[in-house]
């Protein structure tokens, strides 16, 4: 078993991470519920904290990247406190948290 | 140095302009007219004061001159100073403005916004004449852009909407090339100095050095495009009759009388100096732009029922021989291109005036329901005919010795197509002595022998229009005084230009 | 410059963000006017401390804390922010006290700052993808503040949403770039560019996502589409913060991550010259991006009805001309640029100011509440006619001044084709510029029109805002100077 995970180095982590980015960016284009769009951006997310922590594992700046993770976990936590908050106050006011139904603002 | 006269002129205006923002409401109808007859009296005064310290110059360029350093970080300086040139242009803007300011007596629709944008038009006019840096000069010639748009667009006739945006874009758009080109001689030569610009071009045989032909064909192109729609030419000249008639009687007056004044001053004090082999390969195309301004406006003229915009493309057709005269690029030439600038800044602005009076009293100005109009208001009537036959250049009255001087010119450059411009001249005459016939002559309706809607001219009108017949009437007669003031530093500039332009 | 010295800002805006949460809590649901006393000092202190920064010559320019660079950028965008959030706190007391907001505005406005002068200074990419997300989470919050407003909610969702997603995209771009560089300074970025990094394909794709959050941040196109509907929902005062700070701030942050992918290390005495030879990927994405950004913002401006729409629109198209000068990425540019922003602070904070005056008198931000303006308050009619001309870059207004010098430095570059697509975008904006004046000027007076009462303090305030615009032709050396003096010292290493 070793030997099949020495087998896996940089490029397989960075894989995986694109491929999850690519799945977020698509949940974020074809998702019309808000809620979904916030789960789309969580993929995007740990898209970039995968890269980075890899980046930390096979690069030269130990922990740095790690760090940098961590921080984006942080931010991501917060910014999805507040969208989540605005989402649900839209949602009291309208009853309505489809991207394309809510468009009282247009022109 | 040592003089502040020329900021004093045109800070007259200026402070006239705030001035009349302070007048409290109630009395502002009243009170803001007289301060604007007072500056611009005042302003007058100071243009006269110019001429008589700027005879008082001796050793040629430019008299009462001001410079000091003003935007370091783009060597733009603060540069005042007048010749013969700007003189005879300074004089007669004052002088139309103050027949403009009489002729505003009767404004009733927000008089204080109206009086204040007058004079800070009169402000920008009396700046684009004196300033001898480029930049300065650009702010002076959009200064002028704001007020006459709110005073086409506010006090303007029905569609003044209209008439005032599209003004603005035409005005804009010219003035962005200029700026273009502007901005290119200040990277290429570091300069915005006029003065400064003229010795490069003496010294080097043209700006931007060898070989740069094209890019001094294409600055050229820009200035005088952006100097073409303010004469207006012909393809440039359709905001003219829009915005002629839906502007007022004073606004009229200056717009003719001036602003199109300042197209023909920046093609003889920048375009041709800085750029003279350009000009004179573009002669002829300049020559058949004037000649189908010329010609082609004095027929759409004839074809016209609204006396207003008659006299509108009367000027498209006279300023074409401003444009003619130029490219001729002889000293007749020139010399009649100047007059016809000064013929046509005080003709023009009798007529709009001509055209005012009877407007304000028939609130038409349909050529087809006026007639015989001389009997029923015979001053009136003698001041109109008068007025038309300057206008369509009858002998020992300005107009005539324009036309004539241009034509010395232009024969000798282009023979055959000068011809061409006889044509103009033939049309012109035709439709004023038919529009004379139609209007003042023949049988009088009934509806103008009221006298209490028909009054002969008042005396506050007369005030305008006897002024500028008498110059008309002096200029015809005695050309040499008006010519002494302005034919040797204009003569200066066309040797400049030859020089270079002489060379291939 | 100590590290103490260079989180003088942040120390003194954090402490100004407890005192106001403090008091607020103090006041029990009140609103005493000790709040808007105490974030207004605060911001005061800080522009002080940025005055004191760039007079004193004392920054060092070196990097402090392995990720603040002090110099005299960072010192002119604290205090451009700062000025901006002391006028957006200002606009807000002009009304009655019931529109007042509460303390929470106040501390968010003062987070947003502290968010911008970090991000201007930073030269870390952990430290700049924080202070850009402190930007973008405050500016949420702001834009959603009053629960009850439907259009400030939707506004708020639509502005998180996009907010977020672009953020996703930038900082999965400096993940990429964390791996190409080895590390997270822009330093060691650079090294890696200058190594040869920049040639692989992926370096291409993580610099277009990193422009991807500043677009947004910057509302370029094609990532401006949030920028209409959040300045039209978003209470005004806060439209106007983020139409001039946060987007300042971007600019700030862009600048720093261009400056990391130079392909030529910078020399002592030209740091930037011919830095992005055209033909570079980084300088086409620039190009590019600014034409169609200005493009876009100037034509869609055209079909607008509601005031602050059109002004969104108006933002977009002077982020697209301030692109240009990004793209152009000479010293005389980037100098044009900083002179630029300083013009655009005072124009465009003074457009939201009127269209708040206007919005708050008549209850409705439609173009057509302006309808005979120009009669029913003379003064505040000429004084937004001014500011229109100014953002037209009608001269001899401020901001003819700003795009005079900005087109000035794209020609001496001889990218002539650049400066036609902004000159005929000016020509564009002319018309939409114009729909206001038209409004308050030429269609009369309408029967029943509420009057709109320029209350003293605005007076003050609009005065303050608009005498630059009008007078600042008459000496503009000392700025255009100024702007210069800036430059030089603008890198991201020590």
């Amino acid at each position: 078993m070793t030997g099949f995970l020495e087998h896996i180095g940089l490029m397989h982590f960075l894989t995986v991470g694109a491929v999850l980015f690519c799945a977020g960016i698509v949940t974020v284009l074809a998702r019309r519920n808000a809620v979904g769009v916030l789960i789309g951006l969580e993929l995007v997310l740990n898209a970039a904290n995968l890269n980075l922590v890899a980046f930390d594992r096979f690069g030269p700046a130990p922990l740095r990247g790690s760090v940098f993770a961590i921080f984006v976990l942080a931010v991501a936590a917060a910014e999805a406190a507040i969208a989540l908050a605005i989402v649900l106050n839209v949602f009291d006011s309208r009853d309505e948290i489809d991207v394309d139904e809510v468009s009282a603002l247009k022109g | 140095m040592g003089s502040n006269l020329l900021t004093l002129t045109f800070l007259i205006p200026l402070a006239g302009s705030l001035l009349v923002l302070l007048v409290p409401k109630e009395s502002a109808g009243r009170a803001c007219r007289w301060v604007n007859l007072l500056t611009s009296l005042a302003t007058f005064g100071a243009t006269l004061a110019v001429w008589s310290g700027w005879s008082k110059h001796t050793g040629g360029g430019y008299a009462l001159v001001e410079d000091a350093a003003w935007i370091k970080a783009f060597s733009i300086r603060y540069h005042l100073g007048v010749d013969g040139v700007s003189v005879a242009l300074l004089l007669l803007t004052s002088f139309v403005s103050l027949g403009g300011s009489l002729a505003s007596w009767n404004i009733e629709k927000s008089p204080k916004g109206y009086h204040s944008m007058f004079l800070l038009l009169l402000g920008g006019m009396i700046g684009v004449f004196m300033a001898l840096d480029m930049f300065l000069f650009y702010l002076f010639w959009e200064i002028m852009l704001l007020p006459m748009y709110f005073l086409i667009g506010i006090w303007g006739g029905p569609r003044r909407q209209y008439a005032a945006i599209k003004f603005f874009l035409y005005t804009l758009a010219g003035s962005v090339l200029m700026l273009a080109a502007i901005v290119l001689i200040w990277i290429k030569h570091g300069t915005f100095q006029i003065p400064e610009i003229v010795a490069l071009v003496k010294a080097h045989g043209g700006l931007f050095g060898e070989g740069a032909e094209g890019l001094r064909i294409a600055c050229f192109i820009a200035f005088f495009v952006a100097f073409a729609i303010k004469v207006p030419s012909f393809p440039f000249h359709t905001w003219l009759p829009d915005a002629h008639v839906e502007a007022p009687t004073p606004i009229s007056m200056i717009l003719a009388g001036v602003l199109l004044k300042m197209g023909g001053y920046g093609l003889i004090r920048m375009a041709y100096p800085f750029f003279p082999t350009a000009a004179a390969t573009l002669g002829t195309t300049i020559v058949v732009i004037s000649l189908i301004s010329i010609v082609y406006a004095a027929f759409v003229a004839m074809a016209q029922t609204d006396f207003k915009k008659l006299v509108a493309y009367s000027s498209v057709s006279h300023m074409g021989f401003v444009t003619l005269g130029l490219a001729s690029l002889t000293p007749e030439g020139h010399n009649g291109a100047m007059y016809m600038m000064l013929a046509h800044g005080t003709i023009s602005p009798m007529l709009f005036m001509i055209v005012g009076v009877i407007y304000e009293r028939a609130h038409h100005r349909d050529l087809d329901r006026f007639g015989g109009l001389a009997w029923a208001m015979p001053t009136y009537g003698v001041l109109a005919a008068f007025g038309i036959f300057a206008s369509l250049g009858l002998p020992a009255l300005s107009g005539f010795i324009a036309e004539i001087t241009v034509f010395l010119g232009s024969f000798q450059s282009f023979p055959r197509l000068t011809l061409v411009a006889t044509v103009g001249m033939v049309v012109t005459a035709a439709y004023y002595l038919i529009t004379l016939q139609k209007v003042y002559l023949g049988d009088t309706p009934a509806v103008y022998r009221d006298k209490a809607h028909y009054p002969d001219v008042s005396r506050r009108e007369l005030l305008v229009l006897v002024p500028l017949a008498i110059v008309t009437l002096w200029m015809g007669i005695l050309p040499d005084g008006a010519m002494s003031i302005y034919r040797g530093d204009l003569e200066g500039i066309l040797e400049g230009v030859k020089a270079i332009a002489g060379k291939p | 410059m100590t590290a103490l010295g260079a989180l003088l800002p942040s120390i003194l805006l954090t402490a100004g963000v407890l005192a106001v949460l403090f008091a607020d809590a103090a006041a029990k649901g009140r609103r005493p006017l000790l709040l808007p006393w105490i974030s207004g000092t605060a911001l005061v202190a800080v522009a002080a401390v940025a005055v004191a920064w760039l007079a004193g010559d004392r920054l060092g320019d070196r990097v402090v804390l392995g990720a603040l660079r002090m110099d005299a950028f960072t010192a002119v965008l604290t205090l451009f922010c700062a000025v901006a959030g002391l006028v957006s706190i200002l606009a807000t007391l002009v009304g009655d006290g019931n529109s007042r907001p509460g303390g929470e505005f106040h501390a968010l406005v003062l987070c947003a700052v502290v968010g911008m002068s970090v991000l201007a200074a930073a030269v870390d990419m952990v430290t700049l993808y924080l202070a850009f997300e402190l930007v973008s989470i405050t500016g949420y919050v702001l834009v959603g503040m009053r629960r009850a407003d439907r259009l400030a909610n939707e506004a708020a969702m639509k502005y998180v949403l996009f907010g977020a997603v672009s953020s996703g995209l930038m900082v999965y771009g400096l993940s990429l770039l964390f791996g190409l560089a080895g590390g997270t300074s822009l330093e060691a970025l650079r090294a890696a560019v200058v190594s040869g990094a920049s040639s692989q394909p992926v370096f291409v794709a993580a610099v277009v996502l990193v422009f991807a959050g500043f677009a947004f941040k910057v509302s370029a196109a094609p990532f401006h589409f949030w920028a209409p509907d959040v300045y039209q929902g978003a209470p005004t005062a806060v439209a106007g913060f983020l139409s001039v700070a946060s987007k300042a701030a971007g600019f700030a942050g862009l600048v720093r991550v261009v400056l990391a992918l130079g392909a030529q290390p910078a020399t002592a005495k030209e740091p930037i010259a011919s830095f992005l030879p055209w033909g570079s990927p980084v300088a086409a994405v620039l190009a590019v991006a600014a034409v169609l950004t200005m493009t876009v913002g100037n034509l869609a401006a055209c079909r607008q009805k509601d005031l602050k729409r059109l002004l969104a629109y108006s933002s977009i198209a002077h982020a697209g001309y301030m692109l240009m000068a990004l793209a152009v990425w000479t010293p005389n540019a980037m100098s044009a640029l900083v002179f630029y922003l300083v013009t655009y602070l005072f124009m465009n904070l003074a457009a939201f100011l009127f269209a708040g005056i206007v919005v708050r008198a008549t209850g409705s931000s439609s173009i057509d509440s302006l309808h005979g303006l120009g009669f029913r308050n003379p003064w505040l009619a000429a004084a937004f006619t001014l500011v229109m001309l100014s953002l037209t870059g009608i001269p001899p207004m401020l901001g003819f001044l700003g795009k005079l010098v900005l087109f000035e430095s794209v020609l001496r570059e001889g990218w002539v084709w650049f400066a036609v697509i902004g000159l005929l975008n000016g020509a564009i904006s002319l018309y939409y510029y114009a729909l206001p004046l038209r409004r308050m000027y030429l269609e009369g007076v309408a029967e029943g029109a509420p009057p709109v009462r320029l209350a003293p303090g605005a007076a003050v305030l609009a005065a303050v805002l608009v005498l630059p615009v009008v007078a600042f032709f008459l000496w503009w050396s000392p700025l255009a100077d100024w702007a210069r003096t800036v430059v030089p010292s603008l890198r991201i290493g020590s």
